[in-house]
């Protein structure tokens, strides 16, 4: 075999390897991620029970409890169609959870249709970096 | 101020659009009249964003909250510090850094040129106006750093108290000093291509921009992560969030870029890789500020300005299409001067460690980027979390620390068996030595053996390489060994350097892999009195107290540590502090840390009686991570630092 071939040969696998090595680490860490409104739709096609999904939603402060002694977080995130979905997160309450408007959770959903959150993400309202043009506008 | 702001801000838009004009002009006709109003221009506009952005700060310094954005990201308690870095705090300011950099780099490039490349410099200082005149153009149009406000508020909205801590002011610029800086040797190569000069001369004029940039980076980065890891205070200090990608993104293919273009000054090899890696690199850190600045991928860095997205895609779409036409039009300048002539050979594997790391940069990038083409393909957002960049970049990542080990023994063109065998024999016997020794001492992780093996293997290399020089140069000259050492060093500052950069590399994987292998967690609820444990630590807590720093309110809990039962001196604080101008409290972590170690606490909650919830972390060799950063900047600093010339100046121009 010429010089060249062999390492062209050579890129070759090197680049399957790595290809491999992308396809097998991306099939199984999917995510899926969801609105409320689309988890609640979805579920009642198909059985969303046990996969990691992401959603995002308004938080209903109202429903926010939190034991710091377990410590158990349960909240209920809305969609746009008003119906909820209830999170619990055996974790600790985010410090901004009062401010945050909304939030991103990730988890599982359990055969209740509760997410069981092994993450819990807020988001705030654009405090620090308003939407161009109403900067300085006050809150 | 305002005023005058925004008008200067607008001339230095017009002086742009001359400069580029001027220079297009007079290199068309070999009009020199032209060619000096436009340098004259590049230093005009230099001078102009100086003003401006100096303008900004005094603004900020003065609490002037008649301007929007000072209203917008600070206030009148903050100490000045942080009024200084709240320049950067939002969009304005940092493309206003941005451009300010550029302007500056453009200006050194175009005023102090080096004597090899003279003819060059027109051009390279059109393509750095050109992308001056996008980051103008956004500051004037659509995103206005003097927009006033009016009335003006009292007091300002105050600066996020996540960004007020020392890292924060030195995080941005730093990464942003990186960014910016490979503009330059995109720049050259552009020129290259339009000049159809395209040998080494660009490689070689911009080797000392290339390093510059890739060590602002490279800090920023880790700055980035020690920052998360020390403020943030969720126990880690990566999550492979789309912000963080973004950096890691232009390091990646930079660092790939330094290495091939040895190739290219060595064996005139792989030209058209090179330019193509550093458009690529160029156009990494322009998605890496629009990543940043859009918000178009959900990011716990929430930023959001969907119109500064638009026009970054149309930026970052020119310059691609321009720099791929003008790289296939002139595809048959750009023919290899010499093949691979073996396998195993320097060259290959350069291009191994090439393939290794571009291989990884698409990979976090596809992840990054994925959400957005999944939504736009089958209409459903997927993300991809940690575990996909993990299993990705973990074996890449030990195969380039491998690589690091074997690459720069490898001679040049072809390698011989009896080659090898001197050269990595003891090497690979050091890495033996030590799997035999940590499996039976109890280490069972495989990530851990292979990597912290493929650790002991490299520095063993290094070490030798170290050895045989300072070797050689004692039988040729006689000296003792630390002058012998010295001089060894000192005249070859390029590939020593070289070598204690792979060596500081070395020091971060030990620490990435202690911390990914060993990390333990634990969470624990307590009232006074009752004590936490966790690995060798015992953590006793004794109540809540209350600090006020001037109107910043504290709660904090001073814990007594002890280990192996042994109590440790001085208690370890973990807190909450209470900012006025923010309703959420910011935590404040307690680390006790050492080379073994980090001790991490974090006080999450409490209630009324007392009762209150840590979650406690044991990180080990976390602090490695920090020592290779250090290392990391001495030896690139070292590596370039001009190397003293021999003989006179006028000699070295010639010889080298």
């Amino acid at each position: 075999m010429k010089k060249q071939t062999k390492v062209f040969v050579g890129v070759g696998i090197i680049l399957a390897a790595i290809g491999f090595l992308m396809f097998s680490a991306f099939s199984g860490n999917q995510m899926y991620f969801f609105t409320v409104d689309e988890v609640l739709a979805k579920s009642k096609t198909q059985n969303l029970t046990g996969k990691p999904i992401r959603i995002q939603g308004a938080i209903v402060q109202e429903s926010v409890e939190f034991d710091i002694r377990k410590p158990l977080l349960k909240f209920r995130i809305k969609g746009e169609s008003g119906e909820t979905v209830l999170v619990e997160y055996a974790g600790v309450r985010p410090d901004n959870m009062t401010e945050a408007t909304s939030a991103i959770v990730e988890g599982k959903l359990n055969t209740q249709g509760t997410l069981i959150a092994s993450k819990v993400m807020m988001q705030c309202p654009t405090k620090y970096e308003a939407e161009d043009g109403k900067k300085g506008s006050s809150q | 101020m305002n005023q005058v702001g925004s008008i200067l801000m607008t001339i230095g838009f017009f002086i742009n659009l001359w400069t580029i004009a001027a220079y297009i002009y007079g290199l068309r006709n070999q009009n020199q009249r032209y060619l000096d109003s436009a340098r004259g221009g590049v230093g005009a506009m230099a001078l102009l964003v100086t003003v401006c952005i100096s303008i900004l700060w005094v603004l900020f310094m003065t609490d002037n909250f008649s301007n929007n954005y000072v209203a917008g990201h600070s206030s009148s308690d903050l100490s000045p510090g942080y009024k200084f870095s709240a320049l950067w705090a939002g969009n304005e300011g940092s493309l206003m850094l941005w451009v300010w950099v550029l302007l500056v780099y453009n200006w050194i490039v175009v005023y102090f040129p080096d004597p090899k490349g003279e003819e060059m410099i027109p051009y390279v200082g059109a393509v750095m106006s050109a992308v001056a005149l996008f980051f103008m153009f956004i500051l004037n149009f659509v995103s206005l750093p003097f927009a006033e406000l009016s009335p003006a508020p009292a007091e300002g909205m105050g600066l996020n108290p996540l960004l007020q801590d020392p890292g924060m002011i030195i995080h941005p610029p730093t990464l942003y000093l990186g960014y910016v800086g490979f503009t330059v040797p995109f720049a050259f190569a552009i020129t290259a291509l339009l000049t159809r000069k395209v040998g080494d001369t660009w490689i070689k004029l911009t080797r000392r921009w290339t390093l510059t940039a890739w060590l602002f980076l490279s800090v920023g980065i880790i700055f980035g992560a020690q920052w998360a890891y020390t403020v943030l205070g969720w126990g880690g200090y990566w999550a492979w969030d789309p912000v963080e990608n973004a950096s890691l993104l232009p390091w990646l293919t930079g660092t790939a870029f330094l290495h091939s273009v040895m190739i290219q000054e060595r064996r005139g090899m792989l030209k058209v890789w090179n330019v193509m890696l550093i458009i690529i690199t160029f156009l990494l850190t322009v998605f890496g500020t629009f990543l940043t600045r859009s918000g178009v991928i959900a990011s716990v860095h929430a930023f959001s300005d969907t119109k500064l997205g638009a026009w970054f895609m149309i930026f970052m779409g020119m310059t691609l299409a321009a720099s791929l036409y003008l790289a296939f039009d002139r595809m048959h300048l750009l023919k290899e001067e010499n093949q691979f002539e073996a396998i195993i050979s320097k060259e290959s594997s350069f291009l191994l460690n090439n393939l290794l790391f571009v291989g990884s940069a698409f990979a976090v990038f596809w992840g990054t980027i994925f959400p957005l083409i999944s939504e736009a393909v089958r209409g459903v957002k997927v993300t991809v979390g940690p575990p996909f960049y993990n299993q990705v970049n973990v074996p890449i990542g030990l195969a380039l620390i491998l690589l690091m080990g074997l690459c720069p023994l490898i001679p040049w063109r072809k390698a011989t068996a009896r080659h090898l065998m001197t050269n990595f024999l003891y090497p690979a016997i050091a890495g033996v030595a030590f799997a035999v020794i940590a499996f039976a001492l109890g280490m069972r992780s495989v990530v851990a053996l292979i990597g912290f093996t493929i650790c002991v293997f490299v520095i063993a290399t290094i070490v030798l390489e170290f050895y045989r020089g300072v070797n050689a140069r004692r039988k040729m000259t006689d000296e003792p060994v630390l002058e012998a050492f010295w001089h060894l060093v000192m005249r070859n500052r390029r590939r020593f350097g070289g070598y204690l950069i792979h060596m500081s590399m070395v020091l971060m994987v030990i620490g990435f892999t202690g911390e990914g292998v060993y990390k333990q967690e634990k969470i624990y609820t307590v009232t006074p009195g009752q004590v936490m444990a966790i690995g060798d630590y015992n953590l006793k807590y004794n109540g809540l107290a209350g600090d006020v720093r001037g109107r910043t309110e504290i709660v904090y809990a001073d814990l007594e540590v002890s280990q192996y039962g042994r109590p440790l001196p001085g208690a370890l604080r973990a807190s909450k502090e209470f900012h006025p101008n923010s309703e959420q409290p910011t935590t404040v972590v307690g680390v006790k840390g050492g080379l073994k170690e980090d001790l991490f606490v974090i006080l999450n909650g409490w209630e009324k009686d007392m009762t209150a919830n840590f979650k406690i972390y044991v990180n080990p060799l976390v602090a490695w991570i920090w020592l290779g950063e250090y290392l990391m900047v001495a030896a690139t600093i070292f590596a370039i630092w001009p190397e003293r010339r021999r003989l006179g100046y006028g000699v070295s121009l010639t010889g080298d």
